[in-house]
């Protein structure tokens, strides 16, 4: 413990004695973490609404009128057999015409004009937190689209498909700018590092001659490191927190027609430690590949 | 102590440092090692202090053959050697006291015996009242001495000192010199580099005359 508080003593050192160039490297973590952090709450949110989303995923299948019990039946075993179906639920016509007609409200007087109830029988398919992805779906339909009982089979709607399709390619091209900029903060660490080694080619020199490890020699450099990325991640994501604070807080996210919103959120204070210690990580990776070019102990 | 059988080293092709150097200094021995510049003085203190390998020959430290020492080794070797440098190698933005606990805190010894000791050494040579000055604001002497505290503080077996006086006015100079004289009366091995032949003379201690990187004479005890 006392070595560790004098090989930080030493890493303050080194950024007390060259507070501009520690300030900028700080200053240049903070920007980047700041957009990676941006990002992430966006993609946060996004991937939030589409897992409510996809919570309420279920399938109709809409009879055909007069299938008999067997037919039916049929369709159940199907749909029970795709191992994705957690509840098969019957809606009988008169069933559906009730929802229809709560759903109306106060319009619900134009039913009358209908006379006979035109809407058919159904099974209502909730499906297992496996089953509810676009591609599962789509698969089960087709499974029971063409039985003797089915008149009509609908799903999730296209948008919701697009929806999946644009988080994926945000989260890819989030990973892929994410990498890069993380890769450039490394560089600058890194850089930052040497100019601290250079700066201390004597006293390296000394301290190695007075029989100094290179544990010894290296610890504070990599302390630094990792302090210079703490200090630029927390500073990212505090700004990242005040901005959602300023610009996002009580904006609310629509989930579809009837299905009400979801406010948006920071994602949780977990996460955001696991982010911060990732810019300590990028720091002392940043120092690593700076020792090992620069300093040979 | 310390033994070198048929050492060479160099500093590239076209720059022989050492030729066939063979030669040893006993335990407790004060030994000079001189020569015009370029002979040899400060690459033969530089492979005793492990700053330098040998390319072909032996050197034995402490009985050790150095040649043999994983790299973990080697700085607990170093610590068992205590380095006087003709231009100091103080760490200038560190107090005089920091500059001479650096050889403690290297090995991890707990705080109050890093003060105990330094405080020790810093009266040995009689710079206890600069402790907390910083190197810039002594004189040439008073950093020589600041260096010595540094290289005793460990009481190392060995002291290695490449031209001590060698920036030192005449006063400042006989003082190192009393003070190197009074840590070999104690009983350390001493090594020193120098062109102050006046010293060599008057002491009566053995010589290493080195020539071109050659010993030309005085490499045996007795010899």
């Amino acid at each position: 413990m006392a070595r560790l508080l004098y090989f930080l003593g030493q890493a303050l050192r080194h950024m007390r004695r060259s507070p501009i160039v520690a300030a900028i490297t700080v200053a240049t973590q903070a920007v980047v973490f700041l957009l990676l952090g941006a990002a992430w709450v966006v993609a946060h949110n996004l991937g939030r609404t589409a897992e409510r989303l996809e919570a309420g995923l279920e399938l109709s299948v809409f009879l055909r009128d007069g299938a008999d019990a067997a037919q039916v039946a049929e369709v159940r075993a199907r749909l029970v057999g795709s191992g994705h179906v957690a509840e098969v639920r019957e809606v009988s016509p008169e069933e559906a015409l009730a929802r229809f007609r709560a759903r109306l409200g106060g319009d619900a007087a134009l039913l009358e004009a209908l006379g006979d109830n035109p809407l058919p029988a159904s099974l209502e398919v909730a499906l297992t937190p496996e089953g509810r992805t676009p591609e599962g779906v789509r698969a089960l339909a087709a499974s029971v689209r063409g039985l003797a009982a089915v008149e009509e089979v609908q799903f999730g709607e296209a948008w919701l498909d697009r929806l999946f399709e644009a988080l994926g390619v945000m989260r890819l091209i989030g990973w892929a700018l994410g990498g890069l900029l993380v890769f450039a903060t490394l560089l600058i660490v890194s850089n930052t590092i040497r100019l601290s080694v250079y700066a201390r080619q004597e006293e390296i020199h000394i301290l190695e001659l007075v029989g100094a490890t290179e544990l010894f020699v290296k610890a504070p450099f990599y302390l630094e490191g990792a302090l210079l990325g703490l200090l630029g991640a927390g500073l990212g994501l505090g700004l990242v927190a005040g901005l959602f604070h300023w610009l996002a807080a009580g904006v609310r996210l629509p989930l579809g027609p009837g299905a009400g919103s979801l406010p948006v959120e920071l994602p949780p204070l977990e996460a955001l430690a696991v982010f911060v210690a990732g810019g300590a990580l990028v720091g002392v990776l940043g120092t690593f590949t700076s020792l090992w070019r620069h300093l040979r102990v | 102590m310390i033994q070198m059988y048929h050492v060479h080293m160099s500093y590239g092709p076209d720059s022989r440092a050492l030729v066939d150097v063979t030669l040893r200094i006993a335990k407790a021995e004060f030994v000079f090692a001189t020569g015009p510049s370029g002979a040899g003085k400060t690459s033969l203190l530089r492979l005793i202090m492990l700053a330098e390998r040998c390319e072909a020959g032996q050197l034995l430290l402490f009985g050790q053959n150095v040649a043999r020492l994983s790299a973990r080794q080697i700085p607990l070797l170093r610590r068992r050697i205590g380095i006087v440098f003709q231009d100091f190698k103080l760490l200038p933005l560190r107090t005089v006291e920091e500059n001479v606990a650096v050889g403690l805190e290297v090995q991890g010894k707990p705080r109050r015996e890093i003060r105990r000791r330094t405080a020790e050494v810093l009266k040995l040579v009689g710079l206890e009242h600069k402790a907390r000055a910083c190197p810039p604001r002594l004189s040439g002497g008073e950093q020589q001495r600041v260096a010595i505290a540094r290289a005793l503080v460990n009481d190392p077996p060995i002291l290695l000192a490449d031209e001590p006086t060698g920036n030192l006015d005449a006063q400042l100079a006989a003082e190192i010199r009393g003070l190197l004289d009074g840590i070999h009366a104690r009983g350390t091995t001493v090594v020193v580099a120098t062109h102050d032949e006046e010293w060599v003379a008057r002491t009566q201690r053995r010589v290493i005359r080195l020539e071109r990187g050659r010993v030309a004479s005085g490499g045996m005890p007795g010899g």
